[in-house]
């Protein structure tokens, strides 16, 4: 491999990186201003036990650990793999993916939807880690 | 009987009959070949009662278990085919079993006499027909039901699973009748031992057994043993097992556990949980299952509706009904309709009662849900027993690190 490939590939890669980052930045955005949301109260949000939702699910700390750069594991012994960001760099990066869970795991853990203003908090603090 | 003297000389001579001491001399009873069937069946069937009854768990020695009855089957084969063209004393037409002569036994033996014989006597001889047909009923069940209910060796491609299941409880009744007759063979010889006839035991081991002249009488000619065409005989069953069992393949057999990996089902549902084969449950329970995924045993696991129509038609299509495998026979379908975990139901219950909680509370197991962390190939929904690999607890001091 001669120095310029290694140049490209290497180029190629921030550029792959910083296009991630972006779709990250517009999946935060699109549940408001990113300015507004706080990464200490998403990580309040995140490790708090919470009522209302099913009785075993309590948390989003019940799958996933207080330590998102840490593994989780679903209930039925599937690993998860980990939320922070810096942990696994693929997170939030799929807007259909975000949604998904959220309709799905706010209905279990609260028992309701999600606001937007949680889920903004909860991917700045995961994003922030 | 009037030629008797006459082929008498006839086949005595061609023997190996060792140096006469005094009116006692030397006779070769039992060949090479039936000696090492002896004492290989005798190695074979305690193994085999070792891993089907007294191991207590076939399921984690059923590798050992095929393969012992497989070199069994190969013995018993060249038995029989000895019986026909073997030996002298191995043939089954110089067997003692006529009425005289197993009247003759039994009154010898009630009157505590010893029944000189220099082949196998009168009872010795039935006893090893009903040896060789229980061995053989084995064989035969052995095969039916791994060809049924497991889909493997020569009988898989035309085994029916309920011809499998009917044959292994054959197979496990006929096993102990097996340990029956053997007990009873053990007895018979050690009582022809007390009562001054031949040692056996020890025949069976050198081949040869010491005979007073004149009671070493023979009745017939025997033609001479066809090694070569014995020998052909059981490698052309060998090769008639073993070539079905190779060239048909087990999952493009009718009734084949379809796989998972990549269908709309494992993408939609393989994310909390392993993509439990479709073949577990019939599809109105699956269908039920569907119908709840907003209460999912206890998390919501919903999905929009057009993926969960095409999951539900995927697992429909592939459901406890449409799969020939033990699992799907014995667990899938005889799944009660409010029985929507696999481990609700009986036969799981069952085949599970020896492990302990702690079992399933061990890494990387954590769950009775997670049937893959011991079933190695439960995502192929075949859950072969020797594909089970139970981890091992964790080290108690690196629990710690």
């Amino acid at each position: 491999m001669t120095r310029s490939t290694l140049i490209l590939v290497g180029a190629l890669a921030a550029l792959a990186s910083a296009a991630v980052a972006a779709d990250r930045r517009a999946i935060i955005s699109a549940y408001g201003d990113p300015a507004g949301f706080s990464a200490a109260r998403g990580k309040a949000f995140f490790e708090a036990r919470h009522t209302g939702g099913k009785p075993e699910t309590p948390s989003c700390t019940t799958c996933h650990t207080a330590n998102p750069r840490a593994e989780g594991r679903t209930r039925a012994g599937k690993p998860i793999a980990p939320m922070a960001v810096s942990a696994n760099p693929e997170r939030f990066t799929d807007p259909a993916k975000v949604e998904k869970w959220f309709r799905r795991n706010c209905n279990s853990v609260l028992g309701r939807e999600c606001t937007a203003k949680e889920k903004g908090d909860v991917l700045t603090y995961l994003s922030s880690l | 009987m009037k030629d008797t003297a006459i082929s008498e000389r006839a086949t005595t001579r061609g023997e190996p009959a060792g140096p006469t001491v005094g009116s006692v001399r030397k006779v070769r009873v039992w060949d090479a070949f039936v000696r090492l069937f002896h004492w290989g069946v005798v190695a074979c069937v305690a193994g085999l009662a070792w891993t089907g009854y007294l191991s207590g768990s076939i399921a984690r020695h059923f590798d050992l278990h095929v393969w012992l009855g497989s070199a069994l089957s190969v013995l018993v084969v060249g038995r029989l085919v000895w019986g026909l063209v073997g030996s002298r004393y191995a043939r089954f037409a110089a067997f003692p079993i006529s009425a005289a002569d197993v009247r003759r036994h039994l009154g010898n033996l009630l009157r505590g006499r010893a029944e000189h014989t220099i082949g196998h006597n009168p009872l010795g001889s039935l006893m090893v027909l009903a040896l060789l047909a229980t061995l053989g009923g084995l064989v035969l069940t052995g095969l039916m039901a791994l060809g049924g209910v497991f889909r493997m060796g020569p009988a898989k491609g035309f085994a029916t699973g309920a011809a499998g299941d009917i044959a292994l409880v054959l197979h496990w009744w006929l096993g102990l009748f097996l340990l029956g007759l053997v007990a009873l063979h053990i007895g018979g010889v050690v009582v022809e031992r007390l009562l001054g006839a031949h040692d056996l035991v020890r025949a069976m081991i050198v081949g040869t057994k010491r005979v007073a002249a004149p009671a070493a009488a023979p009745s017939r000619g025997t033609p001479p043993a066809r090694p070569a065409f014995a020998a052909l005989v059981v490698l052309a069953m060998i090769g008639g097992a073993l070539a079905p069992t190779v060239a048909v393949r087990r999952d493009a057999l009718p009734g084949a556990p379809v796989p998972v990996a990549g269908s709309a089902y494992a993408d939609a549902c393989g994310d909390c949980h392993e993509a439990y084969h479709p073949s577990l449950l019939p599809a109105e329970n699956w269908h039920r299952l569907m119908s709840g995924l907003e209460d999912h045993f206890g998390e919501d696991a919903s999905l929009d509706p057009t993926t969960t129509a095409r999951v539900m038609s995927w697992l429909a299509a592939h459901d406890a009904w449409a799969t020939e495998t033990k699992p799907a026979r014995h667990l899938g379908r005889r799944a009660g309709p409010d029985q929507l975990r696999m481990t609700d139901t009986d036969f799981w219950k069952t085949t599970h009662a020896a492990l302990g909680d702690e079992i399933f509370a061990r890494p990387p197991i954590y769950t009775r849900a997670n049937c893959s962390a011991c079933h190695r190939d439960a995502a192929s929904g075949w859950f072969n027993p020797s594909a089970i690999r139970i981890p091992e607890p964790p080290a108690p001091n690196s629990a710690g690190n």
